[in-house]
């Protein structure tokens, strides 16, 4: 490994866009290295100093790619994609069933959306994503049936993400990264975009926690900012790129002359991350930058911190970041639990749009047979409505979380378009028919991404850890 | 697993192919077999520690201490030879890192070469563990181990702080640079409260026990906190991963789930109090006096909360009674109106959320002595639905047959009544309740005693009781509605915000309860799930170090047992951390198992002898530092050797020292002390890690809630959990900070503008003292013309200022500047 690096190797003009887009950070550092731990590594494993570098899958992949969109706070299951007619009878009334949930509450509150069929598949969505299910029904693979362990926010986030409601776990997007590397050394394997502030449970829904560092998701909040802002350190606001070349080959020769001494693994793995590091200012700025779109793409994603950052998931993944997790924002936007007719109807407004866009766009790039699209929160809302907690026990208009059932949908990389899998009761309660928990979803995640969910392990604390601890089933019906 | 992998490499291919490293005999339990613990006590980590004689060996002259003997017997077994010494300036600086964590300076390394006394690299070493930044160097080690940090992980009110969460990190400090025998330390950390002699400085120790999650986003909240401290107690200090055995029989070590209820019941049977004693005070007199002020009165105001929540409970609970009896009955598998669970919301007011759980607590009470007032209320639970008012008919006569056998209240109560359901029994037997409380008769006052006197499980009896309630997670209180609750937190909050900045330090010490715990297996793990009592006791595994059933709360003599020269484990897991320090693995690579699962030693009986020796030496961890660097393994040069390469990649048979990489917190520090801007004050409270902190990273203020990622970028160790060896990775995020952060620029730029640079009156002579700064060392001609060529014709003024700031920057950002041969 005494060649020189080179910091302005140009990729060869045979590539497609994509490729391009993807390997031109995977310089001869990277294929140097892995010839120098010289052996074939598996799902999991790294070479020396190169956690990120791209890993084999245990058998052949449908997915690629993930982009985790988050309604966090939990978008109710009654009044977008699980229509329940006897909840608008039963309006008023006590229902004949009942579930605790995190707070009282009490008679059946009808939804105030209309429902409307879509596609060949016959789905029925509401209006609030009826845009979406126009353009997209025979595309969706709706789970009516989902359930998680309890009707708390940070413990269901915790589950939703890290495959345990208590304590602090690795996130799905820093398992994947783990598993399978990324494919763009030029930028994070793992981002996660938040309009600004943190959801609840902070960085615990995108830590890497006992799994090394380079796993984490690199957060960061989209309002308002240029791209060169959006990472850490991405910009050097004392010299010119000229200025910076210089300075750094100057570096790489003080770093030579002192490997060479050596011949030490790490040392080359430091030089190469300094290479992959220049590059990535320019590759990572372009990344995030959306005004680099035609304006017929901007056009149709739309204008909200929403559309933006649907934008940039695209974007991100056309580049081969492995794992995005798209926040709708800070702490949990769509807890309704007061007016949820006028709540959910401005969350949708905000997103519905750019979820829309992104599914297009992902399909006219042929992107979105490799890119798996999750949509959901970390649970959903109760039929009944809430109380308010005085004396007075007086309606609020809203709904309490519901862990019993709620629904989800998965889109593309794998999954099967034009399905709707399970049911929960007459009144959208609890999750009745083939019902799915969270750590099955977890793994009918992995699965498509070509991991078997038991096999992907990390041995910390005296034992081997995995994503879905000691459960989980692959949900067949939902693979295409 | 991967870290390991990683770092230890090769070693799984090359050397336990040919099983010259033997390790342990890994034999899982057979499936649903019992623990053995007589049995599975033979694996080697719970066996006594052994002082074995140093091995004889070919080649005498090597070894220079007698751990050497150990690892030169392991090469001459596999016929590969030790380094070569490592030079002078290799040694030094190496030393200067392990121990303090900051480079030595041009000087000390030239007075150190040219010192040609047989004693100075002991001198040095002396030096060295006498200056307080080896405790800040080491004190970071253990809080790795300790999962410390300065908040929580989350609130409802946002307010993570904790407040005196520095002091434990000063003590550790302290106690490292005091060499405080490590035994003493462990006893400290668990039970510095409950010695017999103290010193208020020491209750600082306890933070250990509580500078962890609080996880009160949870149901499950008190249980996790102190299921967290078990797994923090036990492998930290004896290298066992019980937290494993929580719902289950641990399924690899000899660790039963009883065991894990009774370190439970120990470390369960203890309160954090909100009113924390007083260690010190600083600043001006009026500020300390408001802050008493606002300090009492929030204290006041939280004790008089507590207070009006007794009387609300007690109140709530004599109002309701009919609407809680209604549930009972309504969520009985036999008289069940709902599918699911029964709403709490009633005409008369919501019910508290597991008060139910009281009232039925109290009735299986009532069966199980079958006292007489609640007799007929179970004869009437036990029928069916369906023909309920006739069966119930039947019971009723059988009550007016045989009067005696019943509460005369409830006969009189139940005369000519022909209840249709269990919920109108319900009724009745809540206007007989609620009428005794208005009458002063014996039979009156027979049912009140029952219901809300001193035995019965309905009405809160002590405060404590009280206050865990008010802070209980919302769906999981028995005691107060949620408003109060909310109050009580809020108190609790604005305390903590006022002592955020308090004038005053205070240890995060605890109380032992009044009433210890009786501690249960929760089968599964499942707070609803009770098995059988367990007592409070040591690991059974652990039996000759102490078998005794603790009387009282039992952990002063945990934390003694823990600490005992007898326990196989505790020194054995603390050299082991020390020797990983020092040569980047462990002689048990997993540093926080010695269990089944955990590696085997590579040198089993060098880690028994340096256990051995510890203990022998006083528990003294400078001493251990000293033995270790004054051996030849440690002072060996770091340069490869093919055949050795080959043959054992990973080092682990130390042919060589391992080349190691600074972690964040020294090459943080070296950056500010190279540009002689290093802030080495001791102790204080933690700021954020920004550009305007100029203290050691050790003083960085950690945020569970929100952990920069420039820390995680740099294999910083998460503290959620404890952490026994951080990974190392090489990321390209890491080389953004060095390259175009304003933190790193900075310190070039103040390193430009040290006085040795301004004085230096050639380019010559300022690259030569760059160097010296930087590396403390010359460099040489060939470096000399490098770093002439890619200044070529400095400028003058600003533009020579910038250039000469890349220049220097360039060198601080360097393989040479953070990796140690």
């Amino acid at each position: 490994m005494n060649k020189p690096t080179n910091l302005f190797q140009k990729p060869p003009s045979f590539m497609t866009r994509r490729e391009m887009l993807r390997r031109c950070g995977a310089g001869f550092g990277l294929v140097g290295l892995a010839a120098m731990w010289g052996k074939d590594l598996l799902a999991g494993e790294s070479a020396p100093g190169q956690p990120l570098a791209v890993k084999p899958t245990h058998f052949p992949a449908k997915a690629k790619y993930v982009i985790q969109i988050l309604a966090n706070g939990g978008p109710s299951q009654m009044d977008t994609f699980d229509p329940k007619p006897m909840l608008t009878k039963y309006h008023g009334q006590r229902l004949p069933l009942h579930f605790a949930t995190e707070r009282p509450t009490g008679t059946a509150l009808g939804t105030p959306f209309t429902f409307q069929k879509y596609g060949q598949c016959g789905l029925e969505v509401s209006e609030l994503f009826g845009p979406l299910a126009a353009q997209h029904a025979d595309k969706l693979c709706v789970i009516r049936s989902m359930h998680t362990d309890v009707p708390i926010h940070e413990s269901s986030l915790r589950m939703m993400n890290c495959g345990a409601s208590i304590m602090a776990r690795p996130s799905i997007g820093a398992w994947v990264t783990y598993g399978l590397g990324t494919e763009n050394q030029n930028l994070p394997g793992f981002v996660v975009l938040v309009p600004k502030g943190m959801p609840v449970a902070g960085a615990d829904n995108w830590q890497s926690s006992f799994l090394p560092g380079a796993f984490q998701g690199t957060y960061i909040e989209t309002l308002n900012k240029k791209p060169q802002e959006l990472i850490e350190n991405l910009r050097n606001s004392y010299l010119s790129p000229e200025e910076q070349r210089a300075q750094l080959s100057f570096v790489d020769k003080l770093n030579q002359r002192h490997q060479s001494a050596r011949h030490e693994a790490a040392l080359e793995a430091r030089i190469h991350s300094f290479e992959m590091a220049f590059r990535m200012q320019n590759a990572a700025t372009d990344a995030f930058d959306i005004d680099r779109e035609p304006a017929y793409i901007r056009t149709m994603y739309g204008d909200t911190a929403q559309a933006k950052q649907m934008l940039i998931a695209r974007r991100l993944v056309e580049r081969g970041v492995r794992f995005v997790q798209v926040w709708h924002g800070t702490l949990q936007p769509w807890d309704s639990h007061n007016n949820i007719a006028n709540d959910h109807r401005n969350l949708a407004r905000d997103c519905c749009q750019g979820i829309t866009a992104l599914l297009t766009d992902l399909e006219a790039r042929g992107l979105l047979d490799e890119t798996l699209v999750i949509w959901g929160g970390e649970f959903g809302r109760t039929p009944t409505v809430e109380l308010t907690q005085d004396a007075a026990l007086k309606p609020t208009a809203g709904r309490d979380h519901n862990n019993h059932g709620f629904t989800m949908w998965l889109a593309g990389g794998g999954a099967k378009g034009g399905v709707i899998h399970g049911a929960t009761d007459d009144f959208g309660f609890g999750a009745v028919k083939d019902k799915v928990h969270v750590h099955d979803l977890q793994a009918t995640v992995l699965h498509l991404l070509g991991m078997d969910h038991e096999k992907l392990v990390y041995r910390h604390s005296g034992r081997d850890f995995r994503l879905t601890d000691v459960h989980g089933h692959v949900v067949k019906e939902l693979l295409a | 697993m991967q870290n390991r992998r990683i770092i230890a490499g090769l070693l799984a291919g090359a050397l336990l192919a040919t099983g010259t490293l033997c390790g342990a005999e890994i034999k899982p339990r057979a499936k649903g077999k019992a623990i053995d613990i007589e049995v599975e006590r033979q694996h080697w980590s719970y066996q006594v520690v052994q002082n074995p004689p140093p091995p004889t060996l070919k080649n005498r002259r090597w070894p220079q201490a007698d751990l050497d003997r150990f690892i030169l017997a392991r090469l001459e077994e596999e016929r590969l030879k030790p380094s070569l010494p490592a030079e002078k300036r290799t040694l030094i600086r190496r030393a200067y890192f392990d121990l303090i964590g900051l480079p030595p300076t041009y000087q000390e390394v030239e007075a150190f070469v040219a010192d040609r006394s047989p004693k100075a690299f002991a001198e040095l070493v002396d030096k060295l563990l006498a200056r307080p930044e080896y405790g800040q160097r080491w004190g970071r080690h253990w809080l790795d181990v300790a999962r410390y940090a300065d908040t929580i992980e989350q609130s409802v009110d946002g307010e993570r702080r904790i407040p005196f969460a520095h002091t434990y990190r000063d003590y550790v400090i302290d106690a490292l640079n005091a060499d405080k025998p490590f035994n003493q330390f462990v006893v400290e950390q668990i039970a510095a409260d409950l010695l017999p002699k103290q010193d208020k400085a020491d209750l600082r120790a306890l933070g250990f026990l509580t500078v962890g999650r609080h996880f009160r986003a949870n149901e499950d909240g008190p249980n996790l906190v102190i299921d967290d401290r078990i797994d923090v107690v036990t492998r930290g200090f004896l290298g066992m991963t019980v937290s494993c055995a929580r719902c289950h029989d641990h399924k690899f070590d000899p660790v039963p789930t009883a065991d894990y209820y009774s370190l439970f019941g120990i470390l369960g049977s203890m309160q954090e109090p909100l009113d924390l004693p007083e260690l010190s005070r600083k600043g001006d007199a009026a500020a300390i006096e408001k802050y008493e002020k606002e300090r009492a009165r929030i204290l006041k105001e939280y004790d008089e909360h507590v207070t009006a929540c007794m009387a609300t409970a007690n109140q709530h609970f004599r109002d309701l009674v009919t609407e809680y009896l209604q549930v009972i009955v309504s969520s009985s598998p036999n008289h069940r109106t709902i599918e699911g669970s029964v709403p709490l919301d009633t005409p008369r007011g919501l019910l508290y959320y597991k008060a139910p759980g009281r009232w039925e607590a109290l009735l299986a009470q009532s069966k199980q002595s079958g006292e007489p007032f609640f007799k007929l209320w179970h004869q009437l639970m036990d029928l069916p639905k369906e023909g309920f008012a006739a069966k119930a008919q039947t019971v009723l006569s059988g009550m007016t047959a045989q009067p005696a056998a019943y509460h005369p209240l409830i006969v009189a109560a139940f005369h000519e009544q022909k209840p249709e359901t269990m919920l109108e029994v319900a009724g009745i037997y809540g206007k007989v309740i609620q009428d005794s409380l208005k009458t002063e008769t014996d039979e009156a006052r027979y049912v009140t005693n029952l219901v809300y006197g001193p035995s019965s499980p309905v009405p809160p009896h002590d405060r404590q009781e009280m206050i865990d309630d008010i802070h209980r997670f919302l769906t999981e209180k028995e005691l107060v509605n949620r408003k109060d609750g909310e109050r009580g937190d809020g108190l609790r909050t604005q305390l903590s915000v006022l002592e955020a900045t308090a004038p005053v330090e205070r240890p995060m010490a605890v109380v032992a309860m009044s009433q210890p715990m009786d501690p249960h297996i929760l089968i599964r793990g499942e707070m609803k799930n009770v098995g059988a009592s367990v007592p409070r006791r040591f690991l059974q595994v652990l039996a000759k170090v102490d078998d005794r059933k603790y009387a009282d709360d039992g952990r002063l003599e945990l934390a003694r047992a823990i600490a005992s020269p007898e326990n196989p484990l505790v020194a054995r897991v603390i050299v082991n951390r020390i020797w990983q320090q020092h040569f980047g693995v462990g002689l048990v690579a997993s540093s926080d198992d010695f269990g089944v699962m955990g590696q085997a030693p590579s040198h089993p009986e060098l880690l028994d002898h340096l256990a051995a020796w510890f203990i022998e030496h006083g528990w003294s961890l400078k001493a251990l530092h000293r033995y270790i660097l004054s051996s030849a393994t440690w002072q060996q040069s770091s340069a490869t050797d093919e055949r050795a390469m080959a043959k054992d990649p990973a080092n682990r048979l130390l042919w060589r020292m391992s080349p190691r990489r600074l972690e964040f917190e020294p090459m943080r520090d070296s950056l500010l002390y190279v540009a002689g801007r290093l802030d080495a004050k001791l102790g204080g409270r933690s700021a954020p890690l920004d550009d305007n902190n100029l203290r050691r990273a050790v003083y960085g203020y950690t945020d569970r809630f929100r952990i920069p990622s420039l820390l995680r970028n740099f294999d910083v160790a998460n503290p959620d959990t404890s952490i026994a060896r951080r990974s190392e990775t090489t990321v390209p995020l890491q080389a953004l900070f060095l390259m175009n952060s304003s933190f790193v620029r900075q310190q070039a730029e103040a390193l430009m503008k040290r006085p040795e640079m301004v004085q230096a009156n050639s380019i010559e002579a300022k690259i030569a003292k760059a160097f010296e700064l930087v590396y403390s060392r010359q460099p040489s001609r060939d470096e000399l013309k490098m770093a002439q060529e890619y200044l070529g014709h400095v400028a003058e003024g600003e533009a020579g200022a910038k250039q000469w700031a890349s220049f220097l920057q360039g060198l601080l950002i360097s393989n040479e500047f953070v990796f140690l041969d």
